[in-house]
């Protein structure tokens, strides 16, 4: 089978085969074998569909894709954390609402103030200003500023910027240097590279910086098309999956438009709800 | 300004001893990690005093074992409430601030012990962790008093180990990563031996086992990115010159040796955790210590040794501070002793050469570990062996005359690690263990 084609196999469809015990890996192990803590002490059945959604497939049926605006040009947008916890007795991700990211993006400039939710209420705001310079959006200078709810001492600002071979970044007290192994991009400034499609031609291979955290060695690549199940029907989606140091593989679901609809990791996926 | 040093407790969940980078394992960057252990003396004997988080974590905090502290098992086996615990006591016996950031899972609040500034009462790290080195990163910056401080940072990953996609029954699973993953680990040399026995070969599970063990590296390079961070922000400040650094993982993962995975077992992937000590001298930098065997209790006490207060009551724990410094003649253990209290329970002894496995169940496993370190070879069966059994039987009568295991009055349905633990203690004591 074609990957390709294997991507299609998707959501509904591919939980009614899983039932039936007819994956292939599946129809190895006889009937009546329950695969709850056979490897794991939480099993995470999650082959009932593409890893691309397999964190959030439980959530996927309430979700309507963005058919407004574009990231091809300036533009903001807000994203829903869709936190995977677990799965429901239906072997999909169990899902829930655990914080918001809004981005603006200007050509140059980006913006992002990402919220966290504890069930403790010790909610984490990150609040991030990047700088970025040529067609790959590199990441210039930033500023990046996190707090915590109640919690007025641990509130920082770091400042950060990029030579072109070591990042430096300063707080009110310290200071760090780390040396990078390739254009560095933050996060967020990957989404108007997505939607400009350029990356279905050549592999993207950089040094992510993840709220001042940097994962180098990183490669973003052009997976093929994926059908997924979404609220009403389905829809398809351009699969695109980084993968490298310091992270679970990251699949961006990006739309015809070139509108980053969804991003998945494991626990933390974003879901898109506006933009303009 | 005192003349105590700050201290840095970074603690990670679920760590396997040799997940890092230092010491050429090709298949994991540690690069935070690994300045640590260029900075201190790694104790590479080191080991968990019951591998699963809360017992573990309870023997962190009160020095005791958790047959004696009462938080025996994960559920409810609450600590018991008149032990005092090493936030209180710093901040009481030593006048430290004391602050916590992070996984704690330890049955008493924070704030009892420890300014809350980023508790989590979630084992999930890809949405936490961030945040609580962040939290740790912000009260350094900030810290203004004349205290010393003592920092505990508990991230948890690689902890999310325990939450990965069900690639056991997963075609799709494999075949889309395995598209986007360019090399996979390979599995363990003892993949097919577990308590001494030879497995059936499972092409399937080694497939698992090998998706399991990537994005295991995958999940400590995550933290090792938060830690790094912490690490070099303190290392980076006006901290750095008087703060002692401790690292260690409150127990390890079966990362596919013997074709396990996760904890509560006493075989070395779950049993064993790192422990690295970092002084602002820089005693012993980069030196890997494999003569000194030493249990989480020893940890305890050693912050207690840097804090210059005095040790929890009864502990058995030994400070390594007289090793980083050089002292001849330290008084050390002879043997160490492990605990698990799940199923049917076990022990572990463990000497310069030995390891004895003795389960609830009655099986007993012996490992030479000088020259079978993959846990191999069974010798409980031969003449010789028997005789190490019975020492280190002998050793186990000896720990529980030096504790004080905790027996509650009335222990419910749902507290059945209480019962199992003294069922195997009075097998012990009254010498009714068959060899």
């Amino acid at each position: 089978m074609i990957r390709r084609d294997f991507l299609k196999v998707a959501g509904v469809s591919a939980m009614a085969i899983a039932a039936q015990g007819s994956l292939p890996l599946l129809a190895r192990k006889p009937r009546g074998v329950s695969y709850s803590g056979l490897y794991t002490e939480a099993f995470d059945s999650r082959f009932v569909s593409p890893n691309a959604i397999a964190p959030v497939n439980g959530y996927l049926p309430k979700f309507t894709p963005v058919s407004g605006g574009s990231m091809q040009r300036a533009f903001r947008a807000n994203y829903t954390l869709v936190r995977q916890y677990g799965q429901t007795k239906e072997l999909v991700s169990n899902n829930f609402d655990s914080g918001s990211l809004t981005l603006s993006f200007d050509g140059k400039q980006s913006r992002s103030e990402e919220v966290r939710h504890k069930r403790d209420e010790m909610d984490n705001t990150v609040k991030t200003v990047v700088d970025t310079r040529g067609p790959l959006h590199t990441a210039a200078s930033w500023t990046m500023e996190s707090s915590v709810v109640g919690v007025p001492e641990v509130h920082y600002t770091e400042q950060g910027r990029w030579d072109g071979q070591r990042m430096l970044v300063k707080g009110r007290s310290f200071s760090l240097e780390r040396e990078t192994s390739g254009p560095l991009i933050d996060r967020w400034s990957l989404l108007p590279l997505l939607a400009s499609g350029k990356i279905k031609q050549q592999d993207l291979k950089f040094d992510l910086l993840d709220e001042s955290t940097l994962r180098p060695n990183q490669t973003l690549r052009y997976m093929g098309e994926v059908t997924i199940p979404v609220a009403g029907g389905e829809t398809n989606l351009d699969c695109y999956v980084q993968s490298g140091w310091g992270i679970v593989p990251t699949h961006y679901l990006v739309d015809p438009q070139g509108r980053v609809q969804l991003i998945t990791m494991a626990t933390v996926n974003w879901a898109l709800m506006d933009l303009s | 300004m005192s003349d105590r040093p700050n201290i840095l407790f970074l603690h990670v969940d679920q760590m396997h001893w040799d997940a890092v980078s230092a010491y050429g394992n090709p298949y994991v960057k540690t690069p935070a990690v690994d300045r640590i252990i260029a900075d201190g003396c790694n104790f590479r004997a080191s080991y968990s005093a019951n591998p699963v988080c809360c017992p573990a974590r309870g023997s962190w905090y009160t020095g005791r074992m958790s047959c004696e502290n009462g938080q025996i098992n994960n559920g409810p086996y609450p600590l018991r409430a008149d032990l005092p615990d090493l936030g209180a006591w710093l901040r009481d016996k030593g006048d430290y601030e004391t602050a916590y950031s992070g996984k704690w899972h330890v049955s008493r609040k924070i704030p009892d012990s420890f300014r809350q500034i980023y508790g989590q009462g979630e084992s999930k790290g890809e949405i936490f962790d961030p945040a609580i080195g962040r939290a740790a990163i912000g009260y350094l910056d900030n810290y203004d008093s004349d205290k010393p401080f003592f920092l505990n940072v508990g991230f948890v990953n690689p902890h999310d180990c325990c939450y990965t996609s069900g690639a056991a029954g997963g075609e799709g699973k494999f075949l889309y990563d395995e598209e986007a993953i360019e090399e996979m680990p390979p599995i363990p040399e003892n993949f097919y031996v577990h308590l001494g026995i030879s497995q059936p070969k499972d092409p399937g599970k080694e497939r698992y086992f090998r998706y399991y063990i990537y994005t295991y590296y995958r999940w400590m390079e995550m933290v090792d990115a938060e830690i790094g961070r912490v690490y070099d922000a303190l290392m980076g400040s006006r901290f750095a010159e008087n703060t002692v650094v401790i690292f260690s993982s409150d127990h390890g993962d079966g990362l596919g040796f013997h074709g396990q995975v996760s904890k509560s077992k006493m075989e070395d992937p779950s049993w064993r955790v790192p422990t690295v000590v970092v002084t602002p001298e820089r005693q012993r930098a980069g030196e890997a210590d494999h003569e000194h065997l030493s249990i989480a209790l020893d940890v305890t006490a050693t912050i207690c040794d840097y804090a210059q207060v005095p040790l929890l009551p009864k502990t058995i724990g030994k400070s390594l501070r007289p090793l980083m410094e050089g002292q001849a003649d330290v008084d050390w253990h002879e043997y160490i002793v492990g605990e698990n209290w799940q199923s049917d329970g076990k022990m572990a002894v463990r000497d310069a050469q030995y390891k004895t496995i003795l389960y609830g169940d009655g099986l007993i496993n012996l490992f030479d570990m000088l020259h079978d370190p993959m846990e191999m070879k069974d010798l409980s069966k031969t003449d010789a062996g028997r005789a190490v059994v019975k020492k280190h039987l002998s050793y186990l009568q000896e720990h529980l005359a030096r504790i004080e295991p905790y027996a509650p009055p009335n222990p419910t349905k749902k507290q059945p690690a209480y019962t199992v633990c003294q069922a195997l203690f009075s097998k012990i004591e009254k010498g009714e263990v068959a060899v």
